[in-house]
Parts: C-alpha cells; structure tokens; sequence
C-alpha cells in the first residue's frame, strides 16, 4: 500500500487536506450556487483541482478557492445567455435563494435583501462566509478600503432599516 | 503548500467586533455558527484524492504541453528580434565608420588649408608694400595738401602780371615782381 505522505504531497498532510476539504467544499457549492451556477459542485471541484495543479504556492488558498468559483460560475452563465446580465440577476439568480434558506432564516434573509446587490455580496462574504476583509479583497479583486467602504454603508443602511421600523412601530402603537 | 490561512487567523479585533454588530443587525446569532460544518465522511474523502489525483494528472500532461506551446509560440518572435537586433548592429557599425571617415577627411582639408595660406602669405607681403608708400590720387579741384619740408628745393612763387603789349613797347619793358 503506499504511504500515506506520499500520496498526498505536495499538499500538506492527508488527513488535514480532507478537514480541509470537508470543511471548505460545501461552502464553495453554496457560494457557486449562489451565482447561478448550473453544476455548483463541478465548479467547486474544479477550483480544488486548479488550486492544486498550481507550481507556485498561493498566500491565501481560501481566498483563491473563493475568486475561482466566482470567475468559473459566472463564465459558466455566459454563454448561456449571450447577453448582458445585471448584477442583481447574478447575484440573486433563481437558485440563490434556495441557498440562503438553508442557512439563514426568514428575517435575516429579509434584511440581506433589502441591500444593493454589491453591499450584498460583500456582507456575504465577511458575515455568513466568516473571510476577513483581505480575503474579500481578493475574492472580488478590489482595495481593502473599498471593502471596507461597502461593509460601513451595509452596516449603515441596516442600522437606518431597524431604526425606521421601530419608529414606524411605535408609531402605530400611539 | 500550506492551508493555514494568516490574512483570517491575524484579524483585528476591531473587523472581528465589526463582523459581531453586522450579525446583530442582521439578526443572526452573536457567536459566529459553522453552517458548513461537516463531518470526513468517506465519500468526501475519496472525493478530495480524486481531485488531487486529477490535478497531479494535469500538472503531467497539460502544464508541459503548454509551455512547449509557449516556447514554440515565441520561437517567432525571438529570432525577428535576434534579425532586428543584427541589423541594427550592422548599421551602427557602418555609421561609426562613416563618421569617422568624416572626421578624417575634415582633418585633412584643415591640414591643407593651413599649409596654403602658409605658403601663399610671404607672396602677398612685397606686393602690397608699394600700394602703402604712393600717396592716394588727389580728386579733381582738390589742393594739394601741404607738407612741411616735403620739397625745400622748390622755386618760390612768382607773381606774373600780363599787361598789353603794344608794338611801340619797347623789349625789356616788363618787370618781375616777387610774391611774399
């Protein structure tokens, strides 16, 4: 039989590549699912495979793993509509929502939906997905001050929503 | 290559109590929840060997097919710019040479102009001697300049009146008389 090290070089240890995995794998399905994509699991397995084949070691494989899926989901949408698609359409995309409810419940998916589709997908990542700010950086391949710019305007405008709804509800209790 | 990720585990504590209010805001539990907590289950396993299996493949295969692409892709333009790079070579060279040419043969002219005007300068000196010592013609009307003791053996100016002379004058009737 052959060693187990072996087997799984160079790519750490086996058992913590499969922790690894286990714990990552869905998640990329959820966030590929997300973006519409068709086949959600193939799209997860081939960032897996392309992050391996690389020679050069990444700073951030989670990060990288993440950006993959996102590119790879939405070149998956295009050719099947060869025309443009907003990004409300790709970020809500029909199949979204079946996601969402599996892990967020009613009230907070309201409240994510109340956001623009780009403070969305930011708070997404930083607060369901739990990736720092760099993280979201490189996912999305924009500043870090940009991030954080769009987390502090989400933030904001749920602080204003929760506000406005309790003013509006003590006004109908008086 | 290593899984532990250093951008998620050195976070501030201010993006960390940043990400505690939003899931306040939002609704959700303070403590953050692993949704995506999942179990080694053996059928995830086979599947990560299976991926890594595929991308050892693919490291085999694809990756060397492609950089031979990539070399014979810029075999082309390696040797236009080896050919330009010649060229160019070439022409510098004729043009150090050209200038160099140049700068000899302006030498040579200055050389030449030098020793002419050497020979023609004790040529020109007699002649041009004469042209100094004759006094320059005088125009027409123009006195004569006067210049002290230029001519001491001249005769002295004489006075002649002219008076008629009739047929009885007799010979020796005229009279010189000096002028002062």
């Amino acid at each position: 039989m052959e060693p187990l090290k072996t087997q799984t070089a160079p790519f750490g240890d086996s058992v913590e590549f499969h922790d690894i995995f286990a714990s990552l794998y869905p998640r990329l399905v959820s966030y590929a699912r997300r973006y519409g994509a068709t086949y959600p699991e193939d799209i997860a397995q081939e960032a897996f495979v392309i992050l391996m084949q690389r020679d050069t070691p990444v700073e951030h494989p989670t990060a990288y793993l993440y950006g993959t899926v996102r590119t790879l989901s939405l070149t998956e949408r295009r050719p099947l509509k060869n025309q443009s698609v907003s990004l409300e359409a790709v970020v809500e995309p029909g199949k979204g929502p079946d996601a969402d409810e599996d892990l967020l419940n009613q009230e907070v998916r309201e409240r994510m939906k109340s956001l623009s589709p780009t403070f969305r997908e930011t708070l997404w990542l930083f607060v369901v997905e739990d990736l720092s700010i760099r993280q979201i950086s490189e996912i999305l391949d924009i500043p870090e001050a940009t991030v954080k710019t769009r987390i502090h305007r989400a933030k904001a405008h749920l602080r204003n929503q929760l506000n406005s709804n309790s003013s509006g509800g003590l006004h109908v209790l008086a | 290559m290593s899984w532990h990720d250093p951008a998620r585990t050195g976070e501030s504590q201010a993006d960390a109590a940043l990400r505690n209010e939003l899931r306040g805001l939002l609704g959700m539990p303070a403590q953050p929840a692993n949704y995506f907590e999942t179990d080694v289950t053996p059928e995830l396993a086979r599947l990560a060997d299976d991926l890594r299996r595929e991308a050892r493949r693919r490291n085999h295969t694809a990756r060397r097919k492609s950089s031979w692409m990539l070399l014979a892709a810029a075999l082309p333009f390696t040797l236009l710019l080896g050919a330009v790079g010649s060229f160019a070579t070439v022409q510098k060279h004729k043009a150090d040479l050209l200038a160099a040419a140049v700068t000899r043969q302006e030498a040579e002219i200055q050389r030449l102009a030098g020793v002419v005007s050497h020979q023609a300068q004790p040529a020109a000196q007699p002649a041009a001697l004469p042209s100094i010592a004759q006094p320059a013609p005088l125009a027409k009307g123009q006195p004569a300049p006067l210049v002290a003791g230029t001519n001491p053996s001249r005769k002295p100016v004489q006075l002649v009146i002219q008076v008629d002379r009739s047929p009885d004058t007799p010979a020796g009737a005229q009279q010189n008389v000096k002028a002062h």
